[in-house]
């Protein structure tokens, strides 16, 4: 066990210490089945994401309607069958993937910049400003996400960056709250002090030193905040607040679906499974990062 | 002791504040509001205007603010836009509903992340653990509408088992929406209990009992479970806090009466002083539960209640640390 | 690793299985659904089918439940007027005068006589038999009371504020005096908002009293926003109900509505989705009750301000829109397509044909060019819409317009979203409906009044003058010659495109008989029966 302790030694140097921490992560989480798992169905679908562009013919293939071969069944020509207008589940759900996974990590995005921003001020300038950092934090936490994210979206009309706005608001708490208690524990450290003393200014400590430190559980928090803001967009979709039409959005997809759920479930199950998937692989991604971050759980 | 449950209580005010000026605002930039509900669709915006001035809807928003507040203040909290009745009632009426609803998912969550947590650790690294896990996290993965129908389909339609929707037939129509929230709650918790485990399972004590001769059976029973156990109840706290705000889509597809489709209502409906009061309220027993869990470990866990004791900030900085874990 | 993968690979297979199963409970269909419903082409135009008569010897069961779509949230007649609320009112409440939906002619109900002179003085005669919830008797004095209280209601003033004076002669006789001629004031006293409440009851402050009325239902319990349950009228004026107890129960999730059928748990689901009638008409056990709704969903152009204050852009739209596909799509095939603005039902309507938009991509082009638009400058369009039906139809469109040069940009709204900023003008064109009442003076609203429902804030002095003339107007022939001229006008303009009216349904347990079907979706529950098969 104590052999593969790092070597607090290297702390001076952040950038070392910090290669090598994530080395060591990435050596344990490929021993971890589910993590590796997450990662190849995320890897895939970020490629498809990327490629989606380049194959599919936006106006033709994902938002043209043909309504003469609408509600089909699977078939050679439409493999996933086609939706009440005669589109492409397959094609929809492909560069569905664009804006599904861009919701996910634009909504993150924000409450990272923000949240980390904010955590990071609070934790390492600590008094008054902490103190009402925290309140704020404390206020926005206090309302069920879901309901947050509701009223703002309600309120600020529909859009895919409102949904995002919504969504990524409601996700800031966490992340003011994971930097602010890992600045509090390193704040103190030999390299921080030395830094300082060799005359940083506050920023430049936080961005270069404080926060490489930081970054396990912020990386871990941000994997698993995406999976949640796909399944919040969703939700929103059903109550009719989700990305606007034609855009094929995983959720609106889903949502839409579900009057034919009965007679016709291909257009609720494929999308569904999507979701479910790319959830499912950014949860196990999230908890292999989170074993492996985590020096304690070294075997 | 007192004064960190006093200080804790003291700080909830600026927290409602904060939240209902936030809602109420907020609110208020959607287009439309409760005149365009109300009046009828032949009435001429006349009449609309004067509907308006009736509600009270014409003033800037910050004056309708404070005077709200000025009512809330004395614990009112105001009537709603477009039903004969106060917000209180409407809330109390809807609330126990939502709570059986909540109370049962947690339960139903507890019931299954636990074995499924201690099984996970017991095997960490293997098949069984990533098993384990997916299953877990799978009701989460699903969204709670799309499950929801699914099982609605499967077990009241085709199965015939169990009603599909309502809260009329006691326990029976308790089970799908139950099923459908726990399940969401279940990564959660096995994650939790899964890695406490892992902690506990290698302390020293484990190792001497182990040593001694004990089966693993009473090793995970006995010494371990009892160990890991806080972290895995500050999760239980923050699932029961959250409750109240959690079932707004089961109780649309379970046409649930609780208070999550009262606030979804009354959003379309453009009722500030129904969603603005039902959001209060939601969010005080969220605070209020979470600040009922900390005291319940002070009693439980000698070493925390020393901590409160000696500096009130240390247990701040203890909590959110549990939370950032929690998330 | 590989095993876990295998693993992991099963589960989701499984998962996936379970899935399929879970919604496949009716076999694949092999067709589309549109094909496997019943091909019911009924004419938009047809009067609807008569109530069934309650089967004489039959066994009544004493409780019916509904499902509905829309939550009650008021127990006062005056002070809501939607679909859900006016089930209850026509169970609870009486009107002075009733309408009968198969010959559309006005009969007698608490009021037994009515008559006037120039049509503006009215005299009506009262019943003497008719008795209040509370035992209270019905005088001419609660009619005028309820009147004189509903000028300052949310729902009813639209009907009270034009009556100028209401005298009361007797205990049985009253007469009102409007601020203006109206031939069409006795039809308003059919709707809801004219529901007479117990002055005594509300002024003494007694538990419901907003709730008392004197129909053939009492207002038993409720719970705003879940259910409302009435009981017998064991005391009614007119023809007993048949069942001891109804209960209209909130379900807002019209898939779940239809399973909750499907299970025994409620005996009647309002508007199910027409995606899923076929599991209706394939359960022997359940019937499909249908009516022609007069509610008009059209497409309204703001003619105030904006790019469609432009007559051409107006009319392209009109004939570029192949409604076929909108009705084929959106509706299942279970819509027809409107021949005017005006309702099927409403007097006045000149029969479609000559005002009809046909789709003509060619015309539509032949506008937009004179306007300098085409596939290669393309114009660029804003269509407000609301979940459900409008947003597919916004949906359709876009797809059907782009290739004309217009691209459609669909700005989804809630519904109250939607109904503001169109009152406000803030829309380019939004999709919109609107139930059309049988009384030729109710399209006024639409396209002649500064009311919200002027979707397309039209203030035309053609159309305003025939208006106003048509109202005061005591000669038939004239009158309907004037409203086919406004009609004539609007398909000239392109104020609106009228789309279509759908086709809507009931799914009833077999056995339920007694609704009263109003084309306006405000539904007649009081006479319902349950009879045992």
């Amino acid at each position: 066990m104590a052999k593969k302790q790092q070597q607090p030694k290297l702390d001076a140097n952040g950038e070392r210490k910090q290669r090598s921490q994530f080395g060591e992560a990435w050596h344990r989480m490929k021993k971890d089945k589910g993590a590796m798992l997450g990662l190849a169905v995320v890897s895939i679908l970020v490629l498809v994401a990327i490629l989606s562009n380049f194959l599919l013919d936006y106006d033709t293939d994902v938002v043209g309607m043909n309504t003469k071969e609408r509600l089909q069944a699977p078939n050679a020509k439409h493999l996933l069958a086609t939706d009440e207008y005669g589109r492409d589940i397959l094609f929809r759900i492909l560069y569905g993937s664009r804006y599904s996974l861009s919701v996910g990590l634009v909504a993150v995005a924000i409450a990272l910049v923000a949240g980390v921003t904010l955590g990071a001020i609070a934790g390492y300038k600590g008094g008054a400003v902490e103190e009402v950092i925290m309140r704020f934090t404390d206020i926005f936490s206090s309302v069920p996400n879901m309901l947050m994210a509701l009223v703002v979206v309600s309120a600020l009309g529909q859009s895919m960056l409102n949904l995002m706005i919504a969504i990524g608001v409601t996700s800031i708490p966490q992340f003011v709250r994971i930097t602010r208690a890992t600045v509090l524990t390193v704040r103190n450290q030999e390299y921080v002090e030395s830094a300082r003393a060799i005359g940083l200014s506050t920023p430049q400590i936080i961005i270069s030193h404080i926060l490489p430190n930081s970054l396990s559980p912020i990386i871990v928090q941000t994997t698993l905040r995406v999976a949640s803001a796909i399944i919040s967009a969703s939700s929103l979709s059903f109550l009719g607040l989700g990305i606007p039409a034609p855009n094929p959005e995983w959720g609106s997809m889903l949502s839409g679906g579900r009057k034919f759920i009965r007679d016709y479930p291909y257009m609720t199950l494929y999308p569904g499974l999507a979701i479910m998937i790319t959830v499912l692989s950014l949860n196990l991604l999230g908890d292999g990062l989170r074993d492996a971050l985590d020096p304690k759980l070294k075997n | 002791m007192h004064r960190y449950v006093l200080k804790r209580i003291i700080l909830l005010i600026p927290v409602l504040l904060g939240v209902s000026m936030l809602v109420y605002c907020i609110l208020d930039l959607a287009p439309g509001d409760a005149a365009d509900i109300l009046a009828p669709d032949d009435a001429t915006l006349e009449e609309k205007e004067a509907l308006r001035e009736e509600l009270g809807l014409n003033r800037p928003v910050l004056v309708r603010y404070f005077e709200y507040m000025w009512k809330l203040l004395h614990g009112d909290l105001g009537e709603s836009y477009l039903s004969p009745v106060s917000v209180w009632s409407a809330f109390t009426q809807k609330a126990p509903n939502t709570l059986k609803l909540g109370l049962a998912s947690v339960i139903f969550a507890v019931g299954t992340s636990l074995p499924l947590g201690i099984y996970a650790a017991r095997h960490r690294g293997s098949w069984k653990d990533a098993i384990s896990m997916i299953l877990a996290i799978l009701g989460l993965s699903m969204p709670n509408f799309w499950l929801g129908l699914l099982l609605m389909l499967l077990f009241a339609l085709r199965l015939g088992w169990l009603p599909s929707g309502g809260a009329d037939m006691g326990l029976r129509s308790l089970i799908l929406p139950t099923i459908t929230i726990g399940t969401g709650m279940m990564a959660t918790l096995t994650r939790t209990t899964r890695s406490s485990m892992l902690d506990v399972i290698r302390q020293d004590y484990l190792r001497t009992a182990r040593a001694k001769g004990v089966t693993e059976e009473v090793v995970i029973k006995k010494h371990a479970l009892k160990n890991a156990l806080i972290p895995i109840i500050t999760i239980i706290g923050t699932m029961l806090g959250g409750i109240l705000g959690g079932a707004t889509l089961t109780e649309s597809v379970f046409s649930w009466p609780g208070v999550g489709r009262l606030i979804i209502d009354s959003l379309n409906g453009r009722d500030t002083p129904v969603v603005t009061g039902c959001i209060i309220m939601t969010t005080m027993f969220f605070s209020v539960v979470l600040l009922a869990v900390d005291l319940i470990y002070a009693f439980v866990d000698p070493r925390i209640k020393a901590q409160y004791a000696s500096k009130s900030k240390k247990g701040g900085e203890k909590k959110d640390g549990e939370k950032a874990a929690t998330a | 690793m590989k095993k876990a993968l295998a693993m992991l690979l099963c589960v989701l297979l499984v998962v996936s299985l379970l899935a399929g199963c879970g919604s496949k409970t009716e076999p694949a269909p092999s067709t589309t659904p549109a094909e496997t419903k019943p091909a019911e082409t009924t004419p938009a135009q047809t009067t609807p089918a008569a109530p069934t008569p309650a089967p004489a010897e039959a066994k009544f069961k004493d409780d019916i439940i509904i499902g509905i779509g829309g939550k009650i949230i008021d127990i006062d007649p005056q002070e809501n007027s939607n679909t859900q609320h006016n089930y209850y009112f026509r169970c609870v409440f009486d009107t002075p005068l009733d309408f009968n939906n198969q010959t559309s002619e006005l009969e007698p109900n608490v009021c037994t006589e009515w008559s006037t002179e120039d049509g503006k003085t009215w005299n009506f005669t009262l019943r003497d038999d008719v008795y209040f919830h509370n035992g209270e008797k019905m005088t001419a004095n609660d009619v005028k009371w309820t009147f004189e209280r509903g000028k300052d209601s949310s729902s009813s003033s639209s009907l009270c504020k034009p009556m100028e004076e209401i005298t009361v002669i007797d205990d049985t006789h009253f007469s009102i005096t409007l601020a203006s001629v109206n031939v069409d004031f006795p039809y308003m006293l059919t709707l809801p908002t004219a529901s007479i409440l117990c002055q005594k009851a509300v002024e003494g402050g007694e538990k419901d009293a907003l709730g008392i009325g004197s129909g053939p239902w009492v207002l038993d319990s409720y719970e705003f926003g879940d259910f409302l349950k009435m009981t017998r009228n064991d005391n009614f004026w007119g023809e007993k109900a048949k069942a001891k107890s109804l209960t209209l129960r909130y379900m807002p999730e019209a898939s779940a509505r239809l399973i909750a059928l499907e299970n025994g748990e409620i005996d009647v689901c309002a508007d199910p989705d027409s995606n899923e009638l076929s599991h209706v008409t394939s359960n022997d056990k359940l019937e499909l009750q249908t009516y022609t709704s007069s509610s008009i969903q059209y497409l309204a152009f703001n003619c105030e301000k904006g790019i469609f204050t432009n007559e051409n852009l107006r009319l392209a739209m009109c004939y570029g829109i192949d409604r076929d596909e909108l009705v084929d799509v959106v509706f299942n095939g279970r819509a027809t397509k409107c021949g005017s603005t005006w309702g099927w039902n409403e007097y006045g309507y000149n029969g479609g044909g000559i005002t009809e938009y046909t789709y003509d991509a060619e015309k539509a082009a032949e506008y937009l060019a004179k306007e300098g638009y085409g596939p290669n400058n393309p114009l660029t369009v804003h269509c407000a819409v609301s979940a459900g039906t409008r947003k597919s139809m916004g949906e359709l469109i876009q797809s059907q317009l782009k290739p004309l040069g217009i691209n459609i940009v669909i700005d989804e709204y809630d519904t109250a979203g939607l109904s503001t900023m169109t009152t406000a003008g803030d829309h380019e064109c939004a999709f919109y409906g609107c139930g059309t009442n049988v009384f030729g003076d109710d399209i006024t609203r639409l396209i002649d009044s500064n009311t919200g429902v002027n979707k397309s804030h039209l203030h035309d002095p053609q159309v305003h003058e025939l208006m106003d003339a048509a109202r005061q107007e005591l000669d038939d022939a004239k009158r309907t010659q004037m409203y086919h001229d406004v009609q004539q006008r609007l398909f000239d303009i392109g104020a609106y495109l009228p789309v279509c009216t759908a086709e809507a349904d009931f799914a009833v347990k077999k056995g339920i008989g007694g609704i009263d079907y109003y084309p306006t979706s405000h539904h007649d529950f009081s006479e319902i029966y349950f009879a045992e098969q």
